[in-house]
Parts: C-alpha cells; structure tokens; sequence
C-alpha cells in the first residue's frame, strides 16, 4: 500500500497496465469487501420494503443505487434473501437502515485508503459519499 | 534554496479551484437567499474558506506556488433568485464531491482520509440543498 501511495503522485504508474502483471490483484479483496456489505444493505432495503410496502417509494431507489455500487465493484447481482427484519415499526426499519448506511460511509474511507488502483480509491470515494447522503434522505422521511 | 522536487498534482489543483469557485458562489448564493438558508450559505462559506486555506498549504507544501483565484467565476446558469441560487449551491456541493474524490485517489494514506471525509460532506452538504442522492455524487 504505501509503495503505490507513494509512486501514485509522480504518476509513474500512467499507462502501466495491470494485466502486465501476473501477480493476484491485491485491490481483489477489498472489491470483495466491498461487494458482501452492499449485497447485506441491498438485503437490508429488501427486508424493510417487504415489511413495510408503504417504503417502497423512498427505499427502492435507495436500493437501486446500491445495485449500482455492487455493479461497480464488479459483485454479481445475486442476492441474498435477506435477514427477516425484526425491527418493530417503519420507524425502527429507518433507524436502522441509517445506521447501516453511516456504517457504510465510513467502511468506504477506510476501503478507499486500502484501494491500490487510483480509479477504485475513487470510485469508493464516491460510493461513500452516496451513501452519506441516503443516510440525511432516510433521516428526513415521514413514517 | 534547493529546487522544488515535489509537484502539486493536477487533482490537488484543480481540487482547490473547485474551491476557489465555492468561495466566490457561496457569495452569491448567500445574497438572494434569508433567514435559515442564508445562515446556512454564510456556515458553508465559511467551511469552504477553510478547505480553500487547507489545500492551499497543501500546494505550498509540494513546492508550488498555489494559484490565485480568477477575479469571478461565471455560474453555468443566471443566479437570480432563492431557487437558482440554491441550484447553484447543489451543483457547486456535486462537483466538490468529484474534486476531492479524485483527489483522494491521488494521494497518501492521511491526506486520503481527509479527502474521502470531505468528499462525503461535500455530498451531505448537497442534500441540504434539497439536492437527491445519487449513486456516484456529481
């Protein structure tokens, strides 16, 4: 991590292809990482949507945006069915998927650091900053 | 004095006139808006200032001599009420989240850090525009 942190500024690394390089990708597992905490979020919205229908119109474009992300870090679309949700009330089910957004965002810097190839640090940077703001949309919706 | 052997790179540069330009918009924004949304024009000024300083210590640091703004910077639509100020907001806050997420790819651990963190205030800063979330902010 901190030889391609340091060489990355000088931009030696432009137009060095990785595929030249017969070594396992090392940003694999945090592409991983990453895919298994959207694929439980997208799980999370699936469970709070199908207990209370109401949500749909708020939460479904949440999850969308986190099938993009998954789609992003190269995650299959196959999903989990989902943890049945035992939060007691729609109120409850927001709490809960903000918190689990919070927890995201922050997940993402710490990925985004650990990112070795520039346009995956950026592309988590910016998943992140998406994630962030569903957390001040969940915050804000009437139950 | 010895030669400069670091430069500031092209995301650090263009991250600070990205501020810059949040500076001079922010003015503009805070004077159609009142009450709440003013005050809240006149706090982002305020912390924009503060990552404009910061990344300008940045610059200095590598060795460059940071750049001055230009005299105005032109918004990509006319500013002339609450509703195309507050427009303006948004697109300013979207963009910022590109600047400092590039610029957090380009960098070392702690400056990455910082520049994530940022980005996601940027992007939550956009939201209390009235601004909706999108899955790659900008």
């Amino acid at each position: 991590m901190l030889v391609g942190a340091a060489i990355a500024p000088l931009g030696l690394l432009a137009g060095c292809s990785a595929s030249a390089i017969l070594l396992p990708d090392p940003d694999d597992s945090v592409r991983s990482d990453v895919a298994a905490s959207e694929r439980n979020l997208i799980a999370a919205y699936t469970s709070a949507i199908s207990a209370y229908p109401k949500l749909a119109a708020v939460l479904g474009p949440l999850r969308d945006q986190h099938r993009d992300h998954l789609n992003a870090v190269g995650g299959t679309a196959d999903e989990l069915p989902g943890p049945s949700n035992s939060s007691t009330g729609a109120k409850a089910a927001l709490s809960a998927l903000t918190a689990a957004e919070l927890v995201a965002a922050r997940e993402r810097v710490a990925q985004c650091v650990a990112a070795q190839a520039k346009d995956l640090a950026w592309t988590l940077s910016l998943i992140g900053s998406s994630e962030a703001q569903h957390a001040v949309a969940l915050a804000g919706v009437k139950t | 004095m010895t030669e400069p052997i670091l430069l500031a790179s092209e995301e650090l540069l263009s991250t600070l006139h990205g501020e810059y330009e949040a500076v001079y918009a922010y003015g503009l924004i805070g004077a159609h808006l009142s009450g709440a949304a003013e005050e809240r024009a006149r706090k982002a000024l305020a912390t924009h200032r503060q990552l404009r300083d910061q990344l300008r210590t940045s610059v200095a640091d590598t060795g460059t001599q940071p750049p001055v703004p230009a005299a105005a910077y032109a918004p990509p639509t006319p500013v002339d009420s609450a509703a195309t100020a507050t427009a303006l907001a948004i697109t300013v806050e979207r963009r910022l989240v590109r600047c400092w997420s590039a610029l957090a790819s380009s960098s070392t651990t702690d400056a990455r850090i910082n520049a994530a963190r940022t980005a996601q205030e940027c992007a939550v800063r956009a939201m209390s525009w009235g601004a909706t979330s999108q899955p790659f902010p900008g």
